[in-house]
């Protein structure tokens, strides 16, 4: 773990916190591109935990569903 | 919580400073607390399995027992640790059931249904906590965080209490980590 990466997951977690003060939709997309300053690695990071928060929200709020969805669990058979 | 904030710390003070009877005081604030979180962690279990709720606290308290000679300075500093006794224990657990090909059928059910994502076997929980310690390397705060309000069952406000921070910080960092770790978790194994 260097001084970089460390950097780097701070600049995640504000830009993610920053879009969550937003809804869902073409404005948080548009907040994340401009915070991401043209680093489309970052900007795509942020955008992929965005999608998984949302994934999470939507399990938590329909359990059942979530556990069986092949992509969130992997129960063996 | 069971007992207050003060009656915690006042106890850990004097088991502190030396005062072991101090123990017959402090375990039945917590034990209830402690079985019920083991219980909501082995509903799934088989059962035919052996590990038990009380088991599960039983060896948190040994191990805290081992620990007296360390200063657990405060109530902050107890949640803390006994939430990472109890994952512990439960990760010792699955390691061994899958160490001995018997792990197949237990199943974690976590303490809150954000959490219900991670599935429910043994190797499950130990790439968690994995990610947890992964985690952790960025921000230890985080980590704490998660230990309290998913493994302790604190509540947000009862993390932002002992942590020292707000509840609005508490639920926003909760938000990044599970999405941290859920992505950790799949780049680790494309089966998630």
């Amino acid at each position: 773990m260097n001084a970089d990466e460390r950097k780097r997951f701070r600049q995640i977690e504000g830009i993610f916190c920053a879009a969550l003060e937003r809804p869902p939709g073409t404005e948080r997309d548009a907040l994340v591109r401009a915070m991401s300053v043209g680093d489309a690695g970052l900007c795509r990071e942020v955008e992929l935990l965005l999608e998984d928060h949302q994934r999470i929200r939507s399990a938590a709020r329909h359990p059942e569903a979530g556990a069986s969805d092949s992509t969130l669990s992997r129960k063996q058979s | 919580m069971g007992a207050g904030p003060s009656e915690i710390t006042q106890l850990l003070k004097r088991w502190a400073q030396g005062d072991s009877g101090v123990v017959e005081s402090l375990a039945p604030l917590v034990y209830d607390r402690l079985h019920a979180i083991a219980e909501a962690y082995l509903r799934g279990e088989r059962p035919d399995h052996t590990l038990q709720p009380t088991a599960v606290v039983n060896e948190v308290f040994l191990d805290l027992l081992r620990l007296q000679r360390l200063t657990l300075r405060d109530r902050a500093h107890f949640f803390t640790f006994a939430a990472r006794l109890t994952r512990r224990v439960l990760i010792d657990s699955a390691r061994k059931a899958k160490a001995e090909k018997r792990g197949m059928g237990w199943q974690r059910v976590p303490l809150d249904a954000e959490l219900a994502w991670l599935g429910g076997d043994g190797a499950t929980a130990l790439d968690l906590s994995q990610a947890l310690d992964d985690l952790a390397e960025f921000d230890p705060a985080k980590t704490r965080m998660v230990e309290l309000h998913y493994f302790f069952g604190c509540t947000m406000e009862e993390t932002a209490d002992i942590l020292e921070i707000s509840t609005r910080t508490v639920a926003r960092s909760l938000d990044f980590s599970l999405a941290w770790l859920r992505r950790r978790l799949a780049a680790a194994s494309p089966t998630v």
